[in-house]
């Protein structure tokens, strides 16, 4: 009989990080139906393209550098939906694949792989190609099945941003059924805020994301919202706080990007504080940025403070005497 | 009056099938090898020689000064050999290897039985002392060291901890069961002995009606046994949190519940007890739930100390092949890989557990937070593990590494299947070491 000699405990939980990433792609399928559903083929080649492109360069490199294959745990797989979702539909075929190559080698692995990335690799990648191709990340179309599958875009509409339409003072041109639903011009996984919030609140069932870093964040972004609002004083306050919420891809960010483990704080204290912070610099960024959905630089300038953010929670918690010490 | 703490877990308890059945003795092994040192303190002097005859409960070593008692022939026959043996839970000792002949003679003078409201608390403890009852749950010092502590400091209640939280573990429960009478009556005796006036029954949510009859029978003896259930979150067994459920406020690092008037006993500390005081009966047996996913046949048996785990096991029909035999309990009993390994005082479980069939995956922190979340202490384990593996003292002090009482949680909740208490404990021996 051979037996194995290991440290205490002698059971675990049976969640693992694979079981954890694929809850993740499951609350994630909405987004892929519905970015099929408002741009057809095309979106979901993109997708696919994100997907495989992610777990090809993650099994090259651990190949290449010798190291455990990790693929199987399916964070590449998650990494590379979120990407997708975050296009437009008019984007090239290649595109999907530089987003990848940036999010798995070079913020990734290059930091050492999962759980040690500073930065989120998904949303790293997407202001990758934002500040890199700013003409073709900031185009726009409305939803439509008009798109050719393989072939470059031409003959689609595009439609003013409920963004841009903010950042001019307008009244956005859109419904508030239309930012529910997502049939809007935008990105493609991102508009449909109701799926958003299902979805997310399956994550949350599932012990997957806190709730105090997209209370935090949502709820800063609305705060100022509702004291500056963007809109015409004539539509009202509450229009205003729901056009800043609704609108680009905020939702999406703070419910699935800004709760990624890797990259957040554990504590609460450093979570509501990494919330808040995200919510002033998505204001700030949105205001006086030159891009208009400043959501993703604002993740990405504080997504390196989760560390000291934690140090700070950990710090208040012992001059608090939360932690009993003998030594005090 | 109970106050919940922070964290936590909610393990699955699979209790059954071992509280259904009946407390059962297992026969004596052909050959018992008894350590001398079965507890924390010293060990005792050796005082039979090879091929000595040996009675059933005859002293095999004697108490040396200290916090030491005497280790007790489990068996009559003849001393086969005495070897050093290195046992997982308490270290190096020399051990006595004593052939069954199967007569179970008992050993000599029996002294009388005596009241225990009528003895003094130094004869108590003293009585408590010559049978060496030691480490009801784990390793700990002789009981007749631990009351002695508790009567130096006066201590006002006394808790029979009854609270079990780990899976398949459920000695006390049954003991309780099946003895309530015994078990008020040794508690009894260690409630004069210490000196306390209160008396506190402390079960998890799980007990049903079992813990009438023992409260029944204290009140026949004249002092009442409240009761205080408790969540069955793992670690409320723990004297620590069990003292914060029980008074609402923690006990600081360093300082031990006798020291806060409080004092902790088990279920099969009063069994032997009330033994000393009846008939002066050695320890030679262990109240042990044998049990585990790879067990057919789960149950808690009364053990001969000594009795190799091999034969204990056999008993118990193993319906898997197991990957792992584990001394004491699945959150943070010790792995052992050779079966001849001797069943001793402080093993309270021994668990055959099966592979889980899973793939081995490499431990990684992906800083998910659930192990922050489950920390009874409110540490942050991650941080403290990334730091033990660069082997940095000092930002490990700074994470308060000495406040864990290594419960295993963060390891057992961990998704990254990071060995975070393992590393705690590798960190704080090297620390000790330094």
């Amino acid at each position: 009989m051979r037996l194995v000699v290991g440290a205490s405990p002698h059971i675990h939980h049976e969640e693992n990080i694979t079981i954890m990433m694929g809850d993740m792609l499951v609350a994630l399928i909405p987004m892929v139906v519905m970015a099929g559903v408002y741009y057809g083929m095309r979106a979901l080649l993109l997708i696919a393209i994100s997907m495989v492109s992610s777990l090809a360069f993650e099994y090259v490199y651990t190949r290449i550098y010798g190291k455990i294959a990790t693929i199987g745990d399916l964070s590449a797989v998650v990494t590379g939906v979120i990407i997708a979702c975050n296009l437009p539909a008019t984007v090239p075929l290649w595109f999907p694949v530089a987003g990848a190559f940036f999010a798995i080698i070079i913020v990734k692995q290059l930091f050492g792989g999962i759980g040690r990335n500073v930065f989120n690799p998904a949303l790293a990648a997407i202001v990758f190609l934002t500040v890199t191709w700013p003409g073709i990340m900031s185009v726009f179309p409305l939803p439509s099945k008009a798109l050719s599958i393989f072939g470059s875009q031409e003959g689609y509409t595009t439609n003013e941003t409920v963004l841009s339409s903010l950042r001019q003072g307008l009244l956005p041109n859109v419904s508030y059924g239309e930012l529910f639903w997502g049939s809007r011009a935008g990105c493609m996984g991102t508009c449909a805020a109701l799926v958003i919030l299902i979805a997310a609140l399956y994550l949350f069932y599932r012990r997957l994301i806190n709730w105090q870093i997209p209370v935090a964040f949502l709820g800063t972004v609305a705060l100022f919202a509702c004291i500056f609002p963007r809109t015409p004083a004539s539509a009202g306050r509450p229009a205003a706080v729901l056009y800043e919420l609704l609108s680009g891809s905020l939702l999406f960010i703070a419910l699935f990007m800004a709760t990624d483990p890797a990259t957040g704080p554990i504590s609460a204290f450093g979570r509501l504080a990494y919330g808040v912070l995200c919510g002033l610099l998505t204001v700030l960024i949105r205001r006086l940025g030159v891009f208009p959905e400043g959501a993703y630089f604002a993740l990405l300038l504080v997504n390196p403070f989760s560390m000291p953010l934690d140090r700070l929670a950990w710090k208040l918690k012992v001059k608090k005497g939360e932690l009993l010490d003998e030594r005090k | 009056m109970s106050k919940r703490y922070h964290g936590g877990i909610w393990l699955g308890l699979n209790k059954r099938p071992a509280i259904d059945r009946p407390v059962d003795e297992l026969s004596a092994p052909a050959r018992v090898v008894i350590p001398l040192l079965q507890h924390r303190g010293e060990s005792a002097a050796l005082c039979v020689k090879k091929g000595d005859r040996v009675q059933m409960g005859q002293p095999l070593g004697t108490d040396v000064k200290g916090i030491s008692c005497a280790a007790h022939s489990s068996v009559s026959g003849a001393v086969y050999d005495i070897t050093e043996i290195d046992h997982p839970i308490i270290g190096k000792s020399v051990a006595v290897v004593v052939q069954n002949d199967g007569n179970d003679a008992p050993f000599g003078y029996v002294p009388p039985e005596r009241d225990a409201a009528k003895m003094s608390p130094d004869e108590i403890i003293s009585r408590i002392k010559r049978v060496s009852i030691a480490s009801a749950c784990g390793p700990d010092y002789p009981l007749w060291a631990r009351l002695r502590r508790m009567a130096d400091f006066h201590i006002r209640t006394l808790v029979l901890n009854a609270v079990e939280t780990e899976p398949y573990i459920c000695n006390a429960q049954k003991l309780i069961e099946e003895d309530p009478e015994q078990i008020a009556s040794g508690f009894y005796a260690m409630m004069k002995a210490t000196g306390c006036v209160d008396a506190l029954l402390a079960v998890s949510d799980d007990y049903g009606t079992e813990t009438d009859d023992i409260r029944k029978a204290a009140s026949l003896m004249g002092y009442e046994l409240r009761l205080l259930r408790v969540p069955q979150k793992y670690p409320s067994g723990h004297e620590k949190f069990l003292f914060r459920v029980m008074t609402g406020e923690a006990l600081r690092d360093g300082i031990s519940p006798e020291e806060m008037e409080t004092g902790f006993v088990y279920a099969e500390d009063c069994l032997g007890v009330y033994m000393a005081i009846r008939n002066g009966t050695p320890q030679i047996t262990k109240v042990v739930t044998v049990a585990g996913s790879a067990v057919g046949n789960p149950q808690v048996f009364e053990i001969r100390i000594g009795t190799s785990i091999h034969d204990v096991l056999e008993r118990c029909s193993l319906s898997f092949e197991p990957e792992r035999v584990v001394l004491g309990s699945a959150m943070r009993g010790t792995a052992v890989d050779d079966l001849h390994t001797p069943v001793i005082k402080p093993v309270y479980a021994l668990l055959a557990l099966k592979s889980d069939g899973k793939r081995r995956q490499p431990a990684r922190c992906i800083n998910c937070g659930k192990c922050a979340k489950v920390c009874p202490q409110g540490l942050f384990p991650n941080f403290i593990a990334l730091n033990a593996v660069n082997a940095d003292f000092g930002a490990c002090h700074e994470l308060h590494i000495e406040n864990c009482i290594e419960c295993g949680s963060c390891s057992y909740i961990c998704p990254g299947r990071m060995p975070i208490v393992e590393l705690i404990k590798n960190m704080k021996k090297a620390r000790v070491e330094e």
